[in-house]
């Protein structure tokens, strides 16, 4: 170091020794000048891999069981408000789907658009009735602004906002229960789904910055498509932060969804107030009790029946329910394969067969049981 | 030992301001500007002459300009920044030693008492500031088109929310300054290739192709891996100066992305220019 910079100063007070002194430069002096640059390289591996490597070392939270982790997730409701960057990645094994050009409905394709890939969205909730969900595209961004009973959708490509307002009583959603304690819904829980699941608690991890419990929840049967499911439970607020979905003897989750950094600073109210640009298309939606929206496929006549049982059940819609394009669909011709009695939707998890006959029936479950289900 | 180093600064100082004063009295360097700016204008006229409905669909922010002139300078900072952006820096980065020793001005500027380390500090610094320069153009030329041609008021943000226009040309001015900041790993591996020969073109023609090759490389789901890694990653993130809040986080990262190259191919660049024999 003090070798290399004597050589620097002596440059600077006699001018003509520059050209002479590379000439006479020993050969070891010419290895150090490189030093930097073999350096500088590990120096950057290290301070990119220590944070990865302390990701690696798992922390060690009090230990729980699982119905005890449990709790822990019925009393996040508790939880006034967060904010934070999900990350949602998916390696279902579909084809990309182009979003412009011949070929594409730009509808199901924005709709499949969601399944595929690796979206990041950021999310802010202020208690039970405000959230604000922004879909991050790249030179894009959908929003999803619910504040009570309005609920905004913006779509920047587009600049259309749509404004859908729940007349009736009661919030939109009241599916949280709220007499029983949450060691009661724990245990409600589990032996609900103690027939066909057995719940672990694994390794603990880290997940955006914080320890988390690992919740794990394996089918019993082997006649899914489905391995297991993994969920992160903030150890100290109970706050789901990470799903992951992985087929059946897969090592990588098919489907994973988690926060990479999050806050549980209440978001400004603010944040919840949509005012439609002025330059926007703006159309309004009134959505009455009882006429929630449900699963496009699903229509209104035929209620879609379900065979089989717990992780290995097959939904069947009868051809009567079935939007009548769908099988002319180009999105959907492009990723469905002919198979013996119909075109097949073939994910790592979920199986989708379209009979020739028009029926539709989908499940967690191998192609053997859709096309045996089918008749 | 404190002696002759404030002199050695000085020199440097007086050695860079030389630099960019003939950087900046070359012809070619204001075509590159002019054509930079050209493309705001060209952009401008376009959609201003043509009636066509937006659909929605063409690129990103153009079917905005109609309602508002200032996103002129953003569909053009967003439109530059995978090719227009690096072609120049490439040329100017390029050029910074091999264009010397091509010259033979390069032994010249050895005999000047500055040392070899600080001749190639000035040279990426002359560099830098044009990696700034042209950006700032890019937007200046839009923004002078979109006062021209299209109304202006308050701007809608990626997030759906609307902010003054004051806002919104300082988020521009943050989206070029990204822009500049997204543009000095290239320019160190430009300082870096330049060190390698004694042709110009030939450095500014590797440094284009690998701007070029880390896009591709950035494209392939395969690698998707290394892409984080990759020199053009966090070039387009310069939108996400456009969502309410902005996200500065990607900011931060592409600084820091920037700073790495800088680092390596700055360390790179030294280890060859100062072991070279320069004979021109």
């Amino acid at each position: 170091m003090n070798r290399i910079s004597s050589h620097g100063m002596r440059s600077a007070s006699a001018p003509s020794a520059v050209l002479r002194r590379t000439y006479s430069l020993p050969m070891q002096h010419r290895l150090l000048r490189w030093l930097p640059a073999f350096v500088a390289p590990v120096m950057i591996a290290g301070v990119v891999s220590v944070p990865l490597v302390a990701a690696a070392t798992p922390p060690s939270p009090p230990p729980k069981s699982a119905q005890q982790v449990l709790e822990m997730v019925a009393n996040a409701k508790d939880i006034t408000g967060f904010s934070g960057t999900v990350t949602q990645t998916s390696a279902l094994g579909l084809p990309s789907i182009p979003s412009v050009g011949p070929g594409s409905s730009s509808q199901t394709a924005s709709a499949l658009d969601l399944v595929s890939g690796t979206h990041t969205a950021r999310v802010e909730v202020a208690g039970t009735t405000k959230e604000r969900i922004a879909i991050l595209d790249s030179s894009a961004e959908r929003d999803v602004v619910r504040n009570g009973p309005s609920v905004w959708v913006w779509n920047s490509k587009t600049s259309s906002a749509t404004h859908i307002t729940a007349s009736g009583s009661g919030t939109t959603d009241s599916t949280t229960p709220t007499a029983t304690t949450p060691a009661a819904l724990a245990q409600e829980l589990l032996a609900k789904v103690g027939a066909t699941t057995t719940v672990t608690v694994d390794t603990a991890q880290r997940i955006a910055n914080r320890d988390a419990y690992t919740l794990v929840l394996t089918p019993k049967t082997q006649a899914t498509t489905i391995g297991s499911v993994r969920i992160a439970v903030d150890a100290q607020t109970g706050l789901p932060l990470d799903v992951q979905v992985l087929a059946q003897g897969a090592r990588s989750p098919a489907f994973e969804t988690g926060f990479t950094d999050l806050s549980y600073a209440v978001p400004a109210a603010s944040r919840f107030d949509f005012t439609p640009p002025s330059n926007a298309k703006v159309t309004t939606k009134t959505l009455t009790r009882g006429a929630r929206p449900k699963a496009p496929t699903s229509g209104s006549s035929a209620k879609p029946t379900v065979q089989g049982s717990g992780w290995a059940s097959v939904v069947t819609v009868a051809a009567s329910a079935v939007p009548s394009g769908l099988a002319s669909n180009p999105t959907v011709l492009r990723l469905s394969t002919p198979v013996p009695g119909g075109r097949l939707l073939h994910t790592a998890l979920v199986n989708v067969l379209l009979t020739s006959d028009g029926r539709v029936l989908a499940g967690a479950v191998p192609v053997s049981t859709l096309q045996s289900d089918a008749g | 030992m404190s002696s002759p180093e404030p002199r050695g600064h000085q020199l440097g100082l007086s050695l860079l301001g030389t630099e960019i004063s003939v950087l900046f009295r070359r012809k070619r360097t204001w075509a590159m500007l002019a054509a930079l700016a050209a493309v705001p204008v060209l952009i401008g006229v376009a959609i201003r002459i043509s009636s066509a409905g937006d659909s929605g669909r063409g690129p990103s922010f153009i079917s905005a300009i109609a309602g508002n002139g200032l996103f002129v300078g953003v569909a053009s900072l967003v439109l530059a920044i995978p090719l227009f952006l690096p072609l120049t820096i490439g040329v100017v980065a390029g050029d910074t030693i091999a264009g010397e020793a091509s010259q033979g001005t390069l032994r010249y500027l050895l005999v000047a008492p500055a040392g070899r380390p600080r001749l190639l500090l000035v040279k990426f610094l002359g560099a830098a500031v044009f990696c700034f320069a042209a950006p700032v153009t890019v937007v200046i030329a839009g923004t002078l088109t979109g006062l021209v041609l299209f109304p202006v008021g308050p701007v809608t943000l990626l997030s759906g929310d609307q902010v003054p226009f004051g806002d919104g040309m300082l988020r521009l001015l943050a989206m070029a300054a990204y822009a500049g900041i997204a543009m000095l790993g290239l320019t160190a591996v430009g300082l870096f290739v330049s060190t390698l020969t004694d042709v110009p073109v030939g450095a500014m023609a590797a440094t284009v192709v690998l701007a070029v090759t880390s896009q591709v490389l950035d494209q392939l789901p395969q690698l998707a891996a290394v892409h984080p890694f990759l020199l053009s990653d966090s070039w387009l993130g310069l939108v996400d100066l456009l969502r309410q809040p902005p996200i500065w986080t990607t900011f931060g990262t592409n600084a820091l992305l920037q700073l790495g190259y800088v680092v390596v191919f700055g360390a790179l660049a030294y280890g060859r220019f100062t072991t070279r024999d320069v004979l021109a």
